[in-house]
């Protein structure tokens, strides 16, 4: 074929239904039915048999619009997914209506937003009942709509349950939703506002929950390999041998791990790769903690370690080279300060606020004459920079990646 | 490199795939990268992949790229797991998986494709089935199309509109409903 032909050749078009249909999943149902059915033939009834459905703008006559999408479509195809944008409570009525029909289509993937405010959302329990659902997705975009916590739960075959600004009134829902959904292997909680929960399951393997207020979690969940966490009151973590990567951020309230009943690190112990954050309250709980004393991070490949302070290397940064000593199979590295001062709104201390003269050598150069692969240090300005350009020249002499592998970003 | 060489021999032996495009072009890619392809993971778990896997609906210049996506993506996918040689050759953002923003912009960069490659590289996340890959390249079509007239969807997309006055009018009755 010419160039000529190549560039006038319809290749949208010419796309088999079900990748059109994944295109037009994207898009509000309202442009689908009423525009691209007037492209060509070929486009004409593409909207009828969709699977998916998304009804995402609110506009004038959408409670007409909505029932008779649901009517007309193809009754032959099954529903797999349906995203529903709910942007005023009045309309959830009628939204309510769709959410049911939807559910007893053999609904798969079901992605609700509330969009309205300060409201009492009741959301109907057969969505904690369908026995087709695999994955829920529930998020609150504006403030955090409280919703009437579901009566019971029972979803044998939801894998995937994703919640974001979500507000139960019953704050042990989670445990409601643990016991309720015994197959669910992917749960996220994201800016939620939790009571104290347990959560035990075999079946889980990716485990979220991050930028939430709780007052204590435990997690019984020996088959996680991902754990992504942001600790911001008690919590208490199980073994979890199969852990291949976890990040963990410590918020500014947490000052101790053990004594403030923050028990997480020897659950890390099975990861390759580690991304954490305040990585000198970690190394204290190793060192003053007794039962974590003989911990060893034997698989561990990566770790990552953000936001760190140059004073850390005064405080507990001196056991870094008994934790290297703990990590035999490391082989990259990385410091990073990135966003530290704007997460913590330039309140860090500097050197001379901790009373240690600048003059000390960082411990740091001693920890790392080690062989690494890579090592990566990315330093935001400060005043501390100076002295850590000092250590950077003891690090060159010491330590032995290659040049080319470290480096050092200034921003 | 003596550290990882220590005792566990499992975490040393990185395995590689080797893939072949359409235009037998090689690429050697590691086991995380290629089973982000669940087409190639299947493959895998049947022990097909000795001597190569051969990719007959996917050229050259489109493989490097979804290999290219892959890399990224596989240090980022949760659970996937990044072998010590993957690193060794990393770049620094590789490294690092909080930075999703920079996942995103890698993302928008990647999709700054001509038409023509992007639904190449539908097909071809179609075919290998990668989901992630799949749906960005979906989306980026949707969102070209969001808010056009048909004319104007017509003319970007090569559309020819073979419709007779009297079906557009029957459309048109068809689908009163969706203007009211």
């Amino acid at each position: 074929m010419s160039e000529l032909d190549a560039a006038a050749q319809d290749r949208l078009s010419e796309l088999p239904d079900h990748l059109l249909h994944r295109i037009l999943r994207f898009m509000d149902a309202r442009q689908v039915v009423g525009e691209l059915s007037r492209l060509s033939r070929r486009w004409r009834y593409l909207w009828a048999t969709s699977p998916y459905v998304n009804l995402q703008l609110a506009y004038n006559g959408y409670e007409k619009f909505g029932n008779l999408l649901l009517l007309l479509r193809d009754g032959m195809v099954p529903l797999h997914t349906f995203c529903l944008h709910s942007w005023y409570w009045k309309h959830f009525q009628y939204e309510r209506r769709w959410l049911l029909h939807a559910l007893s289509r053999g609904l798969s993937v079901l992605e609700i937003n509330l969009g309205s405010r300060d409201c009492l959302f009741q959301l109907p329990d057969c969505i904690f009942s369908c026995a087709t659902l695999e994955e829920f997705n529930l998020t609150a975009t504006e403030r955090m709509n409280e919703i009437l916590a579901p009566r019971s739960v029972c979803l044998p075959y939801l894998k995937k349950l994703h919640l974001r600004f979500v507000r139960f009134q019953d704050p042990s829902v989670v445990e409601k939703l643990n016991s309720g959904c015994p197959a669910l292997e992917d749960l996220s909680l994201s800016q939620c506002l939790l009571g104290s929960f347990k959560i035990s399951s075999d079946a889980l393997k990716i485990l979220s929950i991050t930028d939430c207020k709780y007052d204590g979690i435990h997690v019984s969940a020996p088959n996680v390999h991902s754990l992504k966490l942001t600790v911001s009151g008690k919590i208490q973590i199980e073994d979890m041998p199969f852990l291949v990567s976890a990040w963990v951020y410590l918020c500014d309230g947490v000052h101790n791990l053990v004594q403030g009943g923050y028990d997480l690190t020897a659950a890390l112990i099975s990861a390759q790769h580690l991304e954490l954050f305040r990585f000198n309250l970690f190394l204290q709980d190793m060192v003053e903690h007794s039962a974590h004393e003989a911990l060893s991070f034997g698989k561990l490949k990566t770790l990552y370690i953000g936001e760190w302070r140059v004073a850390d290397f005064y405080g507990p940064f001196a056991y870094f080279l008994e934790f290297l000593q703990r990590a035999p199979s490391l082989v990259a590295l990385t410091l990073d300060q990135w966003k530290l001062y704007e997460k913590h709104d330039g309140k860090v201390p500097s050197l001379e606020s901790i009373g240690k003269k600048p003059k000390v050598e960082l411990k740091l150069a001693s920890a790392l004459t080690r062989d690494l692969e890579t090592l990566l240090i990315r330093l935001s300005k400060s005043d501390d920079i100076g002295e850590f350009r000092k250590a950077r020249r003891l690090l060159k002499e010491k330590t032995k990646p290659k040049e080319t592998d470290s480096m050092v970003l200034d921003f | 490199m003596a550290s990882a060489g220590s005792g566990d021999e499992k975490a040393a032996a990185a395995a590689m795939i080797t893939l072949i495009s359409s235009d037998n072009e090689k690429f050697e890619v590691t086991e995380a990268t290629a089973t982000l392809s669940q087409t190639i993971r299947h493959m895998i778990e049947d022990g097909c992949t000795d001597g190569g896997v051969p990719l007959p609906n996917v050229t050259s210049k489109i493989l490097a790229r979804v290999i290219e996506y892959c890399k990224k993506h596989a240090t980022a996918a949760a659970g996937e797991e990044g072998s010590s040689s993957s690193f060794s050759d990393a770049a620094f953002l590789e490294v690092d998986r909080a930075f999703l923003e920079e996942l995103e912009e890698f993302d928008d960069a990647f999709l700054e494709v001509d038409r023509a490659t992007l639904f190449d590289l539908i097909l071809a996340a179609n075919y290998l089935d990668i989901k992630g890959l799949l749906n960005l390249t979906c989306q980026k079509v949707a969102d070209s199309v969001k808010g056009k007239t048909p004319e104007q969807i017509r003319e970007m997309y090569n559309i020819v509109n073979d419709l007779t006055p009297e079906e557009e009018a029957e459309i048109r009755r068809e689908t009163q409903w969706a203007f009211e």
